[in-house]
């Protein structure tokens, strides 16, 4: 009896340690969500090398897990370095780049709601416009910060994870765009075109398309298109369009 | 008579203008150093990127402090591959974007392959990118 009480005692010990080093160990709560993005010191960094800028962009960690999904979001679009998606030749590769730089974008992946915040702010974005006759900084802009978020949308993290309807939801509204993209295409070119035929077509992948598979398997453009978000040959364009077309009647009968 | 006359001049005239955008709006031929055609074409009409790529550019070298030096202005005449193989060993920079491929054949790799240039996975050995 003395023995098992002796037991008993020791396996309580234990349980409380464990359960001590557990709330030690535990996350510390936000004491309240920060519903503004993240201001990075851009003009104390002014001046400085690569490596030391991306250090100084790094948002902290007390700060990270405290920001709402909204302002996280904000914060990774509007990260200082953000411009270097089109230092590569592929988008995707520069997405990788600015990705191992800002640490957003880790923790913009862990949040549940991080589609509903991206759609969101994409359904914002006015492709009605009053375009100025000759190229400008200010319609470049306008484009590159639709881009931007269709980048970000375009990244597997965010696909994996969608619903039937968020799936058909986001395809329409690319699909839409797309559309919107060519009747300006004097404006957009094939260059502002990648991010949404990237959407498209990497859904139909996902969900293993099979005309798109096929595509894929024989067309070395789709191929290219799909794994960089790069467009080599104008004629993808059509490809995907046309796909997705066939497809978006797929996915609203799997609604009905 | 007179009247047709002219017309027809004029429809001839136009027509006459008309191939010449065409022709100088459409693809154009270079050769390799060992005398290969490789394709090149004016490019996509993507001019409305270039002001923010010179912008964006521009800042990052304020930014970063670079070393970097912008030598001209830019433009969507000649891309990074017609510019490493064409144009920087004096070739034409007007209507000179040089694609990979073209038509689904080969066009870039030509100068690489049974021409002047080989292939290395030496990174310290490399001429050209």
């Amino acid at each position: 009896m003395t023995k098992f009480f002796q037991m008993d005692y020791r396996k309580i010990s234990l349980l409380l340690c464990l359960f001590f080093i557990a709330i030690g160990c535990r996350k510390k709560d936000c004491e309240e969500v920060i519903d503004q993005p993240y201001v990075y010191p851009v003009e104390a960094a002014k001046g400085k090398s690569l490596e030391e800028r991306v250090e100084m962009f790094k948002i902290p960690e007390q700060i990270l897990h405290c920001l709402s999904t909204g302002a996280l979001l904000k914060s990774c679009l509007d990260y200082p370095e953000m411009r270097m998606i089109w230092t590569r030749i592929e988008l995707q590769n520069g997405f990788d780049d600015v990705k191992s730089m800002c640490n957003g974008f880790e923790e913009l992946w862990k949040r549940g709601d991080k589609y509903q915040k991206l759609v969101y702010l994409y359904k914002q974005k006015d492709f009605n416009r009053d375009w100025k006759p000759e190229p400008n900084v200010e319609d470049g802009r306008y484009m590159d910060d639709i881009v931007r978020v269709e980048l970000v949308i375009s990244q597997y993290e965010i696909l994996n994870d969608l619903t039937t309807s968020e799936k058909t939801e986001l395809f329409q509204l690319a699909l839409d765009n797309q559309k919107k993209k060519v009747t300006l295409a004097k404006y957009w070119g094939i260059t502002g075109m990648q991010t949404t035929c990237a959407i498209l077509s990497r859904i139909m992948y996902l969900d293993k398309y099979q005309p798109l598979v096929d595509e894929y398997n024989n067309n070395e453009f789709m191929l290219i298109l799909i794994a960089y978000v790069l467009i080599l040959d104008s004629d993808v364009v059509n490809k995907v369009m046309s796909l997705s077309e066939d497809y978006l009647k797929i996915l609203k009968s799997k609604q009905k | 008579m007179k009247t047709n006359d002219y017309i027809f001049r004029y429809l001839f005239f136009t027509l006459f203008l008309i191939l010449i955008a065409i022709a100088a709006n459409s693809q154009g031929t270079i050769q390799t150093p060992m005398g290969q055609t490789v394709m090149v074409d004016p490019g996509g009409d993507d001019s409305y990127w270039v002001p923010i790529c010179e912008a964006d550019a521009a800042q990052w070298i304020i930014d970063n402090n670079s070393d970097a030096q912008r030598i001209g202005a830019a433009t969507t005449n000649y891309n990074c591959h017609s510019y490493a193989w064409n144009v920087s060993e004096g070739g034409s920079s007007i209507n000179a974007w040089l694609k990979q491929t073209y038509n689904g054949q080969p066009n870039l790799s030509k100068y690489w392959t049974n021409d002047a240039y080989t292939s290395t996975s030496n990174v310290g050995d490399y001429e050209k990118i």
